[in-house]
């Protein structure tokens, strides 16, 4: 299970976190340090982006909600963008659309922060 | 002693040809000198039997499995012997044995009388038995060319003998005053004579055996030796001519048997005469090995690690002689003191950090041990002065175990100079075989641990078992079943069905985020936390509000947890559903399987507001035949081996088809059908199904 990958890249204020392969309980604290790694360094306009993130588990849908608390208090937030259709049912089903911006471009997100 | 018959030959056969000649001596020849021709017939026999005992002896396992030791005393016992005897043959000779013949102007011995016999036999078995017992200490270690050396002495040993029979060599002895200038009477006779004492020379090299000897066995050999070499000499010079009278062939192999001797012997003790000196060192290096091989032994067969550390302090004393030692065990990149000996452990961490640390930095570079042999002296640990004003030289080596540093050993000496340049190797050969045992007792205590977190895990899989219900309620019309297996061990998926009255019957299927104990431990609270909500609140709702509350303020918050709960109402023939983020209810009818898809995100994702806001709540009538089938995610997401899910659609077919069975058949079928599936997968996540069917 170390298909899994975690790509950063800081444009401006906005930090876009990539993932690819298999988020679960195996992966899911190399997402974990990440999205620390961001919030330390107070970098707190978050975009996640799936698309090529193949499977969510629920230890991998948990980092977020670790996080979105502590993002918020310091007036950021965590957005989502691009998820592929199976990410995005299982997502969907937990309700997540209700807590969190997920949009189909990456783009878009950015421009979210942007205009807010 | 075993005998073969080939040996028998070699021992028995010369035996009974001596017997044989001694026999003839004593009837016919008691004075007179024998004629020629018989002589020869006389000579060639004892040369015979003579070549055959030497070629018997020296194949008696008697002789080759004696220890070195034994040897050397044997040979120097036949030496004295041999001396004594013929010491005691000298006195008596002039007069009873021997008389003068005027006629031939020379002295005549009386072969017939019966010390002859004896002095002649033991001239025989004891000068056969210095040769063979010379040809083993000679084949000690034995090189490519030992072998051929020794038979070409041998070779020549028998020509000679040979040709002083053919020569008809008389019974006539140069004098002892000729010796002087040349042994032999011809030219031949001499060169052949040079040839046994070059290759007794060149045998005269081999002596490895007296590498086996200890410093006090050398001593003795060299004393003892130079003792019996003069002996030897002795009977060079005073009777070699005496049995040489008796018999030319026999007195050849006995004279040239005692050149022999004498040339081996000397060059022995000028051997060990060299060795003397190294014989101490030798004896210490040969002591020191045996003793770490020794060490090894033990160390190896510790698997506790207070004990390994106990022990290694104790033997690092012993391996190179030291006052103290100490160990100290890396953890981390930090070093902690594990053990010592001769030395308090307080003592020891009172050492000024300057030198601890200038220590270790220096023995993390160095292949071999390190040793500094005045520690004052050395600027490095120079401060240790303020320690022990009396400390001299200091042996470190790093304990390393596949390639990673476990630690450093230690050992002292009060006196500078105190350990020898030597010791840096064996010191860190000890520090390697420590590396192994302390290695190994960490592999060993790992191992244990995982079988005893195997084994309680094992245990907390029973006791989340249990908290499954073990019997379903008895309704009548009402079929339930349900059945939960877990990833790991220990798993969060449960499953719950709660009699609260007797017209209300609670269903409930949940699944905690994440996995092993943690889920676990989640799973065992949420279903106290349901058994004790369900009678206080009448709508699924509600109950679900209140275990999002709950959760919200007792779990982690990357925890959330999926839910389906139902009441269903016997009486009323209906269930109310809600569903909290959880994967949707079939139901089973005959004209279908439907999927209700209620609204509802999962439980401790967002506040009670939020969370009770969104959750929708439906109310399905129940008729007879109708079924409902609940599940976690587990059983859908399922792979087989090629990649492929379970999915719903498979799961909704297999309803339809299932649709007129009974509650127990479906959950076993479907069952049946995901281990089919997943043969071959390893389980990644948990699986819970439950099914509730109207029978009437």
């Amino acid at each position: 299970m170390s298909d899994f990958e975690v790509k950063r890249k800081d444009t401006e204020d906005v930090s876009v976190v990539y993932l690819k392969g298999y988020l679960d309980a195996h992966t899911a604290h190399e997402f974990e340090k990440a999205l620390q790694e961001l919030v330390d360094e107070n970098r707190v306009r978050i975009v996640v982006n799936l698309a090529e993130l193949s499977y969510i588990s629920s230890a991998g849908l948990g980092v977020f909600m670790g996080f979105i608390e502590d993002v918020r208090k310091k007036k950021g937030d965590i957005k989502l963008a691009e998820p592929t259709d199976r990410v995005f049912r299982v997502l969907d089903l937990l309700g997540f659309p209700a807590l969190y911006e997920i949009f189909k471009q990456e783009a878009e997100a950015i421009e979210k922060y942007r205009s807010s | 002693m075993k005998i073969q018959k080939q040996h028998a030959i070699g021992i028995f056969i010369p035996v009974l040809l001596f017997l044989f000649v001694v026999a003839v001596d004593l009837e016919f020849f008691s004075v007179e000198m024998l004629p020629f021709v018989p002589n020869q017939l006389r000579e060639v026999i004892l040369g015979v039997a003579l070549a055959l005992f030497v070629w018997g002896t020296s194949r008696l396992d008697w002789f080759r499995d004696r220890a070195l030791l034994q040897k050397l005393w044997f040979l120097g016992i036949c030496v004295v012997v041999l001396w004594s005897g013929m010491r005691l043959l000298e006195l008596r000779m002039s007069s009873d044995l021997t008389s003068w013949d005027e006629s031939v102007d020379r002295a005549v011995h009386s072969f017939g009388h019966p010390l002859w016999t004896i002095l002649f036999l033991g001239v025989v078995v004891l000068s056969v038995w210095i040769f063979v017992t010379l040809k083993e200490l000679i084949f000690v270690q034995q090189g490519k060319k030992t072998e051929r050396n020794f038979r070409f002495l041998l070779i020549f040993i028998f020509l000679q003998m040979a040709y002083n029979l053919a020569g008809g060599k008389e019974r006539v002895v140069v004098v002892p005053s000729n010796w002087g200038v040349w042994y032999g009477d011809t030219i031949l006779e001499n060169i052949f004579f040079a040839f046994v004492i070059l290759f007794g020379f060149i045998n005269g090299f081999r002596c490895k055996w007296i590498h086996y000897l200890n410093k006090r066995q050398k001593v003795g050999v060299f004393f003892l030796g130079g003792l019996l070499t003069p002996l030897a000499l002795f009977l060079l010079f005073r009777s070699s001519d005496t049995i040489q009278n008796y018999s030319v062939v026999v007195g050849t192999f006995a004279n040239s048997l005692v050149w022999f001797y004498v040339i081996y012997s000397g060059m022995a003790l000028l051997g060990t005469l060299f060795q003397l000196p190294s014989a101490g060192l030798m004896d210490r290096r040969i002591r020191e090995i045996r003793s770490l091989q020794a060490l090894s032994a033990t160390i190896g067969s510790i698997f506790n690690m207070e004990e390994l550390v106990s022990k290694t302090t104790e033997l690092a004393l012993r391996v190179v002689g030291a006052d103290f030692s100490w160990v100290e065990l890396k953890e981390g990149s930090t070093y902690r003191l594990a053990g010592s000996r001769g030395v308090r452990q307080e003592d020891v961490e009172k050492i000024p950090d300057s030198v601890r640390k200038g220590i270790r930095k220096e023995v993390a570079q160095q292949e071999r041990a390190l040793l500094i042999n005045h520690l004052s002296k050395n600027k490095m640990t120079a401060e240790i002065k303020k320690w022990r004003p009396r400390v001299g030289s200091l042996l470190a080596a790093r304990i390393q175990f596949k390639k990673k540093e476990m630690g450093i050993l230690y050992a002292l000496k009060s006196e500078t100079f105190g350990f020898v340049e030597e010791s840096r190797g064996l010191f860190q050969a000890f520090a390697d075989q420590v590396a192994m045992a302390l290695g190994n007792v960490h592999l060993i205590q790992v191992t244990i641990e995982q079988e005893v977190y195997h084994e309680e895990l094992k245990l907390a899989h029973d006791a989340q078992m249990r908290l499954l219900p073990r019997e379903m309620p008895q309704l009548k019309g009402v079929e339930l079943d349900g059945f939960c297996m877990t990833a790991n061990e220990i798993g969060g998926d449960f499953y719950d069905v709660i009699q609260v009255s007797k017209e209300r019957l609670d269903v409930v299927v949940g699944d905690v985020s994440g996995k092993g104990p943690s889920a676990a431990f989640y799973m065992a609270e949420l279903k106290g936390v349901i058994q004790a909500l369900a009678p206080h609140f009448s709508s699924p709702k509600k109950i679900l509000i209140e275990v999002n509350k709950f959760l919200r303020n007792h779990f982690e918050k990357d925890t959330f947890v999926t839910m389906v709960y139902g009441i269903f109402l016997p009486a009323k023939k209906q269930i109310h559903l809600a569903r909290a983020g959880h994967p949707p209810v079939g139901l089973v009818r005959k004209d279908g399987v439907s999927w209700l898809e209620t609204k509802g995100i999962g439980l401790g994702l967002d506040s009670d507001a939020q969370f009770g806001k969104r959750l929708e709540q439906k109310v399905v009538p129940l008729n007879k035949g109708d079924a409902l089938f609940l599940y976690t995610d587990g059983l859908i997401e399922a792979r087989n081996r090629k990649g492929e899910e379970f999915g719903e659609e498979m799961l909704g077919e297999m309803l339809q088809k299932l649709h007129d069975r009974g509650a127990e058949e479906m959950v076993t079928e479907i069952r049946q059908e995901l281990e089919t599936f997943t043969k071959g997968v390893s389980r990644h996540d948990d699986v819970t199904l439950v099914a509730l069917r109207i029978s009437t």
